[in-house]
């Protein structure tokens, strides 16, 4: 008689690690004090171990926490987070907690990132975009336990997330229904939920936090620092292209050049006639430059990744156009917003650090990794789309009968940095940190074959309308300015490929660089976008002036 | 509150900078370092004087921030001011530090009577100048990269005529500024090993202590939390350039909330201003400590 | 040990190519005076423009 396999292992070994914490739990509730020692009992050496370091939200209660287990008994951690973010998400590598590390993002710590990958004292697994990482938790990155934060917990263990939903639900889903455990960290306990965001039965751990978790306000770009410059190119943009290919649906990636188009909308994109023929759904975090647009009625809707500080009662006044539960409160979703920026866009809009000979884009620079986040999922042409726009059809090639459209990836980028360094470049830094930080590939955010349009103060190069790496070589050093890559440029080429419609200079596109002035911005200051939300905007502390 | 507090090096000296220093503490240093500090113009030509005085100012300041119960987060010291910041940390103690340091300034200037120095290079990427360092070094005429003062602001260190060749080379390459420094030998760079030698040698002798902060290593621009890091840097930082920048970068990532930068001068802050506009900020040399004290309540009251 | 500057004292071969690509694609007569408070090429490049069109609509 063969011996019968037993194939709930991980079930029992989960009701094991459970029952061993029996004593420093009331059902599924246990008290703040007892942190610490919750963790150690409940993760087991070489776990994997989902820490929630979102965009914004971080589970800094159970962070710091982390990093106060012993490691005798808590070691050799395989980490998997979004974003590495605090200081203490890499601390426990110091401390010998944790050894190895599948992420998507470093931006706030890509120094120290760098330095422990030179060193050794962290392993990476990879680097991911959000959309990969998430995937990868329900094939092979399964993980054993999963940390996450929540505004609101009944006595059920519900949970509410609100407008900071962020991928919650998804690391969640994750660990429930693979016998992970669920630890989470809540700001409140509270009789009754606005609405439940993730329920109870998803839930095995819940632990009031010392106070609320850590939340930054990363989408908010104050228009005095918008330049004349970024201004003319977000007209160029608009007219040549948001205009000309249609474009419905979008996202923009955060910076000062996206913030310009979006303020330019209601007064420059007016004149031109454009409201109701553009921009007109989009998958955004609640950037509160985007207030007069909507006010303006350009905007139909708004999903996003995640909220921002400070927009919470305008979103809730315009459930219209966010998306907003029946509590009047928002939800975010980065996991079905990455599908969404994947699948369901007409164009992504963003800016970069470098942009090679070839038209490849990168923002790691030497000693600093920061990852990818989600750009390279937003910026890259999606081959399983089948469903047709205009703005995706206009793309098509004409020669080739079996075509079909793709996304339009445009870059935006001034010819040279702040500090004064050319953008252009022959060869990325990337090239060097692949080699720093043993990586199986040279980190490129997004690559030329998706990179559709190149927007610069010079002009806009229609990459997309190349026959040839040659002709889209010399399309982007038609436009990079004074660069190295830029002087190999002549006016015969330039000419040549203006008549072609491949380069357009601001008056090809009727475009005056007169106007590019601030006064063309639909709101100038702080505070004239709280005036726009009337008075329902509530900027952070850190953008409001001292008057 | 999380506090980053920077200690400058050498070049802010300045006659009367003495003056408000508490003078039983510095009767104490001229009795333990047999040097007399005299605190005028001509007395800061000489690298004894100009360690030791600086020194001085800025254990006086720690010690009176320490004694309103004030202590910080991170340190970070440029060449010189590891001492003051290592003190600050709880590392090392009053007398050995001036001992320390007293040695440090003898030995550098025993090296290199005469004809060696450093030049500073603005607007060059530390890859460019390295380049340049690198078609001008031999062995013969020695010049290497030396300090990472900011991302387009780097030190060359070496034999004068090897760094005059060099500063030109960056000219004509597109640097906004190439020129000497008023240093009188090649610091931060493997010409002073015999001087790091010595210096190791004694510090092998001290007693010294875990740190009680986050301490930013010159020689590779980490953090470091263990003894041993901050004492191969306290011996060493003298061969190794000093990777100030990296340092900052790696200080912002663990979010302090103020910035309180030790006397003389207030160039750290500067070069810490152009990276965050998010730090509440302190320089003592513009203000009484006192006044930080004051800052320093109101900030923490505010939770910020 | 440690020299803090601003501005660009010595950008001068960055400046005289923004004038030369800029003649080549607008051939124009005028005197043209480049005050650098330490902006980038693309600010320089803009303002020569701006210049350019004021220029044009004076004729």
């Amino acid at each position: 008689m063969t011996e019968e396999k037993n194939w709930h292992t991980h079930r029992d070994a989960k009701n094991a690690r459970l029952a061993s914490a029996s004593s420093l739990l009331n059902g599924k509730f246990a008290k703040t004090k007892d942190v610490v020692e919750v963790l150690n009992a409940l993760i087991k050496p070489g776990d994997k171990v989902v820490l929630e370091g979102d965009n914004q939200k971080q589970a800094s209660f159970l962070s710091e926490a982390l990093t106060k287990v012993d490691p005798e008994r808590v070691h050799d951690l395989h980490m998997i987070m979004s974003s590495i973010s605090r200081p203490e998400h890499l601390d426990i590598f110091d401390l010998g907690i944790a050894s190895k590390m599948d992420f998507s993002f470093a931006g706030p710590q890509s120094t120290r990132v760098s330095q422990m990958i030179a060193d050794g004292t962290m392993t990476v697994g990879d680097i991911h975009t959000y959309l990969e990482l998430f995937g990868r938790l329900f094939i092979d990155l399964i993980p054993n336990v999963v940390l996450v934060a929540a505004d609101k917990v009944d006595h059920e263990g519900n949970l509410y997330t609100g407008f900071n939903t962020e991928e919650t639900p998804t690391i969640v889903e994750a660990a429930a229904f693979h016998d992970g455990i669920v630890i989470v960290q809540a700001n409140e306990v509270v009789d009754k939920l606005p609405r439940v965001d993730i329920p109870s039965d998803w839930v095995d751990i819940v632990i009031p936090a010392d106070k609320p978790y850590q939340l930054e306000p990363l989408f908010t770009r104050d228009p005095q620092a918008i330049t004349e410059l970024q201004i003319l190119m977000g007209m160029m943009a608009i007219k040549g292209i948001y205009a000309k290919h249609h474009v419905q649906t979008l996202n923009h990636g955060v910076g000062f050049n996206t913030s310009a188009i979006e303020l330019l909308l209601p007064t420059y994109g007016e004149q031109l006639g454009l409201k109701g023929k553009i921009c007109r759904n989009w998958e955004l975090n609640p950037t509160p430059t985007l207030i007069p647009a909507i006010e303006s009625g350009w905007v139909q809707s708004v999903h996003s990744f995640g909220g921002e500080v400070g927009m919470e009662k305008y979103i809730a006044a315009r459930p219209d156009i966010f998306f907003v539960g029946k509590d009047g409160t928002m939800r975010s979703n980065r996991a079905l917003g990455q599908v969404a920026g994947q699948y369901a866009l007409d164009m992504f809009v963003g800016s970069t650090l470098q942009i090679d000979q070839w038209g490849n884009s990168s923002t790691v620079t030497n000693g600093r990794l920061s990852g990818f986040g989600g750009a390279p999922n937003m910026g890259s042409n999606p081959t399983g789309r089948r469903h047709s726009t205009p703005a995706w059809q206009s793309l098509k090639p004409d020669d080739d009968p079996l075509a079909k459209g793709q996304k339009l990836v445009v870059q935006m980028v001034e010819t040279f940095g702040s500090n004064k360094k050319p953008v252009f470049v022959d060869h990325l830094d990337a090239e060097k940190v692949r080699k720093e930080a043993k990586l199986a590939n040279v980190p490129i955010m997004i690559y030329s074959e998706d990179t559709t349009h190149i927007v610069t103060e010079e002009g806009i190069a229609y990459l997309y309308k190349t026959d040839s790496m040659e002709e889209k070589k010399a399309a982007i050093e038609a436009i990079a300015g004074v660069t190295p890559v830029g002087l190999r440029s002549n006016p015969k080429e330039v000419k040549r490929l203006r008549e072609k419609g491949i380069v357009a200079l601001p008056e090809d596109l009727g475009v005056r660089r007169e106007d590019a002035k601030r006064s063309l911005l639909a709101a100038q200051t702080m505070d004239d976008l709280v005036e726009w939300s009337h008075g329902l905007y509530n900027p952070p502390a850190k953008f409001r002036s001292w008057s | 509150m999380r506090s980053l507090w920077l200690f400058p090096g050498q070049g802010g000296q300045h006659a009367g900078m003495l003056d408000q220093v508490n003078q039983q503490l510095k009767e104490q240093v001229e009795k333990w370092t047999n040097v007399k500090l005299v605190d005028t113009a001509d007395a800061y030509q000489d690298s004894v004087q100009i360690q030791l005085s600086i020194l001085l100012l800025q254990i006086d300041q720690v010690d009176r921030l320490q004694k309103l119960d004030w202590n910080p987060t991170l340190v970070a010291g440029h060449s010189l001011g590891v001492f003051a910041a290592a003190y600050a940390a709880k590392v090392i103690s009053k007398e050995d530090v001036f001992k320390l340091v007293a040695l440090r300034a003898k030995l550098m200037q025993e090296c290199y009577p005469e004809g060696y120095g450093m030049g500073v290079v603005v607007g060059l990427s530390r890859s460019e100048v390295k380049k340049l360092v690198a078609q001008v070094h031999s062995e013969t005429n020695p010049v290497y990269i030396s300090n990472q003062n900011s991302e387009m602001q780097n030190t060359v260190s070496g034999k004068i005529s090897a760094i005059e060749e060099m500063l030109e080379l960056a000219k004509e390459n597109g640097a906004s500024k190439a020129k000497l420094l008023h240093v009188p030998n090649p610091s931060h760079s493997p010409l002073m090993q015999k001087a790091a030698d010595q210096l190791n040698a004694f510090i092998s002798t001290l007693d010294l202590h875990k740190p009680s902060c986050i301490y930013l290593a010159n020689y590779n621009g980490h953090a470091v939390k263990n003894l041993e890091d901050i004492t191969y840097d306290l011996g060493n930082n003298l061969i190794y350039p000093v990777l100030w920048e990296t340092m900052m970068q790696v200080a912002l990532e663990y979010q302090p909330t103020s910035s309180c930068e030790f006397s003389p001068g207030t160039a750290f802050t500067k070069l810490l201003k152009a990276k965050t506009d998010q730090l509440n900020i302190v320089t003592l040399s513009t203000m009484l400590v006192d006044d930080a004290d004051y800052l320093f309540n109101k900030w923490e009251k505010n939770n910020d | 040990m440690l020299d803090i500057t601003t501005g660009s004292d010595g950008f001068g071969k960055v400046w005289q190519n923004v004038l030369n690509r800029f003649f080549a694609r607008y051939p124009l007569n005028g005197k043209f005076i480049v005050h650098d408070f330490g902006a980038t090429p693309g600010v320089v490049n803009l303002r020569l423009t701006q210049a350019m069109e004021a220029l044009k609509d004076e004729k």
